[in-house]
C-alpha cells in the first residue's frame, strides 16, 4: 500500500516536472532566421523584408534585385520542419536551407549527407515534387525527405503567387499512405487481440509469429518502431497530417486504446521489432528471466530516471527525436555513432543470457507505460470510491 | 551445492548491475553529447520578425564581413 502511494507520488512530481519543461520549452526563442537565409541565397547581399518573405538583392542598388526568400514549414517525423528556399525572378529555385527541424539527429544528418537538397535546384514552383516520382526519397528517412520537398514546393509557390504574381497551380489534396506497414500493423493487432482470448489454443505461436513479422517488416523493412520520440511528438502536439503519417495514429491510437479499455500492452511483448530481436538471440543462447536481487529496485528506478530524462528535455528543447536513446535505428537499419553500436553490441550480447534485457532495464517505453498504468488504476479506484460512497449515501 | 547455486546467482545479479550501469552510462553520454549540440544551435538571438512594409532603403543589411554557418551546402 505504502508502495502504491510513493508510485503515485513520484509519478504525479513526474508529469508536475514534465509540464513545467514543456511550458519552458514553448516560451523558448525561435532561431536566428538569418544565416539559414544566407545560407539559401549565398550571392545576395541585402535582404529586405517583402510580402511574405525577403527580396534579395545582390548589390545596393534597387535593379539588382535577385529574386526571393520564403520560409516555409511541413511535418517531418519528429515534427514542424523550417525550410528556406530561394528563387529567381522566374520562379526557378535557387537555393534551400534547412531553418528549424525536430528530427532525430541521425536521420537528418542521413538527409544532408546526400545531394537531395541540391536535387531541388532548378526545379520550378509549377513542377512535381512528389517523392518517388519527381524527387527521389532517402531510405530510411522518408518523412523528412517528404517534409522538405512538401515545404520547398510550399515555399516556392508562395514566392511565385504573391511576390511574383505568377499563376499557381491548384494544390492537390494530400494522397493517404496506406501500405503495407500500416496493413501489417492492423493485422498484428488483430492476431495479438485473437491470440489474448483464453481459448485460443496457439498462443505461444502467434506470439512468435506476430514478433518475427514485427521484426522482418516494421524492424528490417521500414524501420518503425515505436520509440520515444513518438511519445514527446503527442506530448509537444507535433501531431503529422493524418493522409501522410497514418502508420502514426494507428500505431499510437491502438496501443492507448487497448491499454486504457483492457489495461494490456499490445506493443511490447507480441510485436515491438526490437524486443522480437532480443528473443531471438535469447532463443539462441537460452536466455532466461534473471533474478537481480537486492538491485532490483535500483534497476527499476534507474530506468524510469533515464526516460523521465529522455522525455523532460525533448519538451524542454521542443525536439522530441533529441533524446531518443533507443538503439533500433542502429540494428535495422545499420545508423548510428559508435556509442550506439558499443551499446547494441552489448544488449544483444547479454540477450543470449537474459530475457530481453534492453526491454527489462533500459527501454524508456516500460516507465512511460507503468506510469499510465499507475494513473489508470488511480483514477478507476477514485472512481469506485465514489460509486461507493454516493451509494452509501443513498441508503 | 546450494552454496555454488547462491554464489552463481550473485555472480549472475552483479553482472547484470554492471553491464546495466555501463550501458545507462553510454545512454547518458549520447544523451548529453545530442543536449549540448542542440543547446548550441538553439542558443542565438530571436527570429527576425517580419513585420516592416517592403521599403527598399529600410531594409536590413548585414555586416560585409558576416559568415553563416553552413547550414547546408546549397
Amino acid at each position: 500500500m505504502q508502495t502504491k502511494k510513493i508510485e503515485r507520488l513520484l509519478g504525479a512530481l513526474a508529469i508536475a516536472t514534465i509540464i513545467i519543461a514543456w511550458i519552458i520549452g514553448a516560451n523558448l526563442a525561435d532561431k536566428d532566421v538569418f544565416p539559414a537565409l544566407r545560407a539559401a541565397a549565398p550571392t545576395a547581399n541585402h535582404f529586405t523584408p517583402s510580402r511574405t518573405g525577403y527580396a534579395i538583392f545582390g548589390d545596393e542598388t534597387e535593379n539588382s534585385l535577385l529574386g526571393y526568400v520564403q520560409v516555409a514549414s511541413a511535418n517531418g517525423y519528429g515534427g514542424p520542419m523550417k525550410v528556406v528556399v530561394a528563387t529567381d525572378l522566374q520562379g526557378k529555385i535557387t537555393g534551400v536551407s534547412i531553418l528549424q527541424h525536430k528530427e532525430t539527429p541521425l536521420w537528418i544528418q542521413k538527409v544532408l549527407n546526400t545531394k537531395f537538397i541540391k536535387s531541388f535546384t532548378g526545379k520550378k514552383y509549377s513542377d512535381g515534387f512528389q517523392l518517388g516520382k519527381d524527387v527521389d526519397g532517402i531510405t530510411g528517412a522518408t518523412y523528412t525527405s517528404r517534409a522538405i520537398a512538401e515545404a520547398v514546393l510550399k515555399g516556392s509557390r508562395q514566392i511565385a503567387g504573391t511576390e511574383l504574381g505568377l499563376a499557381v497551380p491548384a494544390e492537390t489534396n494530400p494522397r493517404i499512405q496506406f501500405g503495407i506497414p500500416e496493413i501489417v500493423l492492423l493485422g498484428l493487432y488483430a492476431l495479438g487481440y485473437f491470440g489474448h482470448q483464453s481459448k485460443f489454443k496457439f498462443t505461444k505461436q502467434a506470439r512468435w509469429v506476430s514478433m518475427i513479422v514485427g521484426m522482418v517488416v516494421l524492424g528490417f523493412i521500414y524501420t518503425s518502431p515505436l520509440t520515444i520520440s513518438d511519445v514527446n511528438k503527442f506530448l509537444l502536439g507535433f501531431w503529422p497530417a493524418w493522409q501522410n503519417h497514418l502508420y502514426w495514429y494507428l500505431l499510437m491510437g491502438g496501443i492507448l486504446f487497448v491499454f486504457t479499455v483492457d489495461n494490456k500492452n499490445p506493443y511490447c511483448e507480441w510485436f515491438c521489432p526490437f524486443g522480437a530481436a532480443q528473443e531471438c538471440m535469447g532463443a539462441l543462447g537460452g536466455a532466461k528471466s534473471r533474478s537481480v536481487g537486492k538491485y532490483k529496485l535500483f534497476l527499476l528506478w534507474l530506468q524510469r530516471g533515464l526516460a523521465w530524462l529522455a522525455i523532460l528535455l525533448a519538451l524542454l528543447f521542443r525536439n522530441p527525436g533529441l533524446t531518443s536513446y533507443e538503439i533500433f535505428g542502429t540494428l535495422f537499419d545499420l545508423s548510428g555513432n559508435s556509442v550506439q553500436f558499443a551499446l547494441l553490441g552489448l544488449v544483444l550480447i547479454t540477450s543470449l543470457f537474459v530475457r530481453r534485457p534492453w526491454c527489462t532495464y533500459l527501454c524508456p517505453l516500460r516507465p512511460v507505460s507503468d506510469l499510465y498504468r499507475t494513473f489508470r488504476t488511480w483514477v478507476i479506484d477514485l472512481w469506485k470510491k465514489r460509486t461507493v460512497k454516493t451509494l452509501a449515501s443513498q441508503k | 551445492m546450494e552454496k555454488t547455486n547462491g554464489k552463481n546467482s550473485r555472480i549472475a545479479e552483479i553482472s547484470i548491475l554492471l553491464v546495466v550501469l555501463v550501458c545507462a552510462a553510454l545512454i547518458l553520454f549520447d544523451l548529453t553529447s545530442n543536449v549540448v549540440k542542440e543547446y548550441d544551435s538553439q542558443n542565438q538571438p530571436a527570429v527576425i520578425q517580419v513585420t516592416a512594409t517592403p521599403k527598399f532603403k529600410a531594409r536590413p543589411t548585414l555586416p560585409a564581413d558576416f559568415t553563416p554557418d553552413a547550414v547546408i551546402d546549397s
